[in-house]
């Protein structure tokens, strides 16, 4: 190296190290690049482990939770006395707010034919509270999941739900495949 | 064909035969006359372009905040941009990505190979501290919302004692030794559970996270920047890069008068007061010796006491918290399950199952959290030592280190500021013993 008598020792040291954190950044910055292709990961919830403890309307950063109910048509009974839809103890099988399990009115139910009804989960009122899951899982098919919406979830570093989840149903999972839908046993 | 259907199910009966009696009331589906059953809503795709135009910005932010620092020396126009970066990264983006948060994110790709660093964390991890070699932390001036949020916020700044500075500066470092660790076990991201904007960002958190958040926005009405200088673990790692920078803040466009108006103007403390005469060294030269011995015995004494203790933080983890639950289940029964338990048995796995999960990640706690009491050992010696180095300067110097680049000082200096005829300053002025040479404007 030619002496430069403006450099100290100090100044050649810090250069150095500037080199090399740049040098160690672009190569960091390059092997990330060439793994592009891969995926990154978004949370989900596995239907198979939750066990419906109703933690995911509360946990979410988001207000109202990220967390909805879905309902797998092709598994459901279409059930006119749906547990999902109407709670335990009831004055009668109207579907007048005493009647339903849904605290903000999210499920509804359409005529089929005798005696059946299909029912609808209205996405921007769901809470996620797990109240029709629970329901439909005791009496019914399980038709009825919950799933984390990713045109609302913000992805967080950590899943403030997963922290809190008692049954670990709250997982990382490839983001080209970002839901676990339940599909009917063949 | 009927026959051969139910042969097949006859054969997978074993597999499904567990997930049927989750589902014992399965009624299969209604024959419909004219009715089409219906798929689920279509799942969308994520849409991941959003995380380009962040990087995108991101960079574009640290180069126009190094060049409003350093080349405009303009408070107002830095003002700009950090309210715009506190309205993008921190009300629209809601916070997340964040270069603070990163940090685990890196640690945690680098211990489990199945998680794959996402471009933008990437990035947000790597860009700043390469800016900060170069051009000091400009970062933390312009373009971090969490730095804007406390910086608009300074009302009437109060000077801290050196002291009690000097001990607090340590905590960002042990606060990233433990957030190392939690995420490297794969425990909790702490950093963002418990950062204290997020949920200022999101207009809606916990009750902890808000009240946190409140505490320090009230702090930082009187003093600069307290999670930026007490907490941000992120910060330890721009400092270490800045130390190193090749630009950085120079306070006088031209010689410095010494008035100590800068110093005054400095909320955060970082501009360090002439050390023109080089005080008889062997007093510290004996203190240096004396930390040099003190310190891997200090570093043993800790790791020690994290050994000890690591019992008692892996119980942070859920995984060990369940094992624990579920052993105290088994030797005292009890009528009632508990929720963990129940859920558990849904997985259908065994307690033994449970306990080895939650011995491995005991195994992990024994490594860490000694390693995480040595890294504490680590940061008090090196604590001690910076405190004893010697960093002569004939002027008033801002410490690249600790310095944010909030460019309150360039105002405060009394002399013309004509730096638009000026070279970027190199940061270490020459040497008293050196002659001293006007650094290159005109003289």
């Amino acid at each position: 190296m030619p002496e430069d008598p403006k450099r100290t020792r100090r100044e050649v040291l810090r250069d150095t190290v500037r080199l090399c954190g740049l040098a160690g950044g672009a190569f960091a910055l390059g092997g990330l690049a060439s793994r592009a292709e891969a995926d990154q990961t978004v949370w989900q919830i596995d239907p198979e482990k939750c066990t419906e403890c109703g933690l995911c309307a509360s946990a979410c950063v988001l207000d109202p939770s990220a967390v909805k109910c879905v309902h797998a048509y092709a598994q459901c009974g279409y059930c006119k006395l749906c547990f999902g839809l109407f709670r335990d103890k009831r004055t009668g099988n109207a579907t007048s707010a005493e009647n339903v399990r849904c605290p903000t009115d999210a499920i509804s139910r359409t005529f089929v034919e005798d005696p059946y009804f299909q029912i609808a989960v209205d996405e921007n009122r769901c809470i996620g509270c797990s109240l029709c899951v629970k329901g439909c899982h005791q009496f019914g098919n399980g038709s009825m999941y919950l799933q984390i919406r990713h045109d609302r979830c913000a992805n967080c570093n950590q899943c403030a739900i997963a922290n809190v989840c008692p049954a670990d149903a709250v997982v990382r999972v490839p983001g080209h495949k970002p839901y676990m839908l339940k599909r009917p046993k063949s | 064909m009927k026959l051969r259907q139910a042969a097949i199910g006859l054969l997978a009966l074993p597999a499904t035969l567990a997930a049927q009696t989750a589902d014992q009331h399965s009624q299969p589906p209604p024959q419909f006359t004219d009715y089409r059953i219906p798929m689920e809503r279509a799942a969308l795709p994520r849409d991941g372009s959003f995380q380009y135009l962040d990087l995108a910005i991101l960079a574009a932010m640290l180069l126009v905040t190094a060049w409003i620092v350093l080349k405009r020396r303009s408070r107002k126009e830095l003002n700009v941009v950090s309210a715009f970066a506190l309205g993008y990264f921190g009300f629209l983006r809601l916070g997340c990505v964040c270069s603070i948060g990163s940090i685990q994110n890196v640690a945690f790709a680098i211990t489990h190979s199945s998680y794959r660093l996402p471009t933008a964390v990437a990035g947000f991890f790597i860009l700043p501290l390469i800016a900060a070699l170069f051009f000091g932390r400009v970062f933390c001036g312009g373009v971090c919302p969490m730095g804007a949020m406390q910086d608009f916020l300074l009302f009437r700044p109060i000077k801290i004692p050196a002291k009690w500075t000097a001990a607090l500066e340590m905590a960002p470092s042990i606060y990233l030794g433990v957030a190392v660790l939690f995420s490297v076990t794969g425990t909790a991201f702490v950093i963002c559970e418990y950062d204290p904007f997020v949920g200022m960002f999101r207009l809606h958190g916990h009750f902890l996270m808000i009240l946190f958040g409140g505490a320090v926005l009230a702090l930082s009405l009187f003093v600069g920047r307290p999670y930026c200088r007490f907490l941000c673990p992120y910060g330890v790692l721009l400092r270490w890069s800045a130390h190193f920078a090749k630009h950085s803040v120079s306070i006088t466009p031209q010689e410095c008068i010494q008035c100590h108006l800068c110093a005054s103007a400095c909320p955060f403390d970082s501009i360090q007061a002439p050390q023109p005469i080089s005080v008889s060294r062997t007093a510290t030269r004996r203190q240096i010796g004396k930390w040099m011995m003190l310190g891997p015995l200090l570093m043993l004494t800790l790791a020690a006491v994290g050994w000890r203790l690591s019992p008692f933080v892996a119980s942070w983890d859920s995984r060990v918290h369940r094992a624990r639950v579920l052993r105290n289940a088994e030797l005292h029964p009890t009528p009632v399950k508990t929720v963990l338990a129940d859920a558990w048995d849904r997985h259908r796995r065994t307690s033994q199952e449970a306990y080895r999960e939650g011995a491995a990640v005991e195994r992990q706690f024994e490594i860490g959290t000694p390693l995480l009491g040595a890294w504490i050992g680590l940061v008090l010696m090196l604590k001690a030592l910076s405190t004893l180095r010697r960093r002569l300067s004939a002027d008033y110097i801002a410490d690249p280190g600790s310095c944010v680049s909030c460019a309150r000082c360039y105002s405060a200096c009394p002399i013309p500021n004509r730096s638009y005829e000026l070279p970027l300053l190199p940061i270490h002025p020459a040497s008293p013993s050196e002659t001293k040479e006007p650094v290159g404007g005109p003289a």
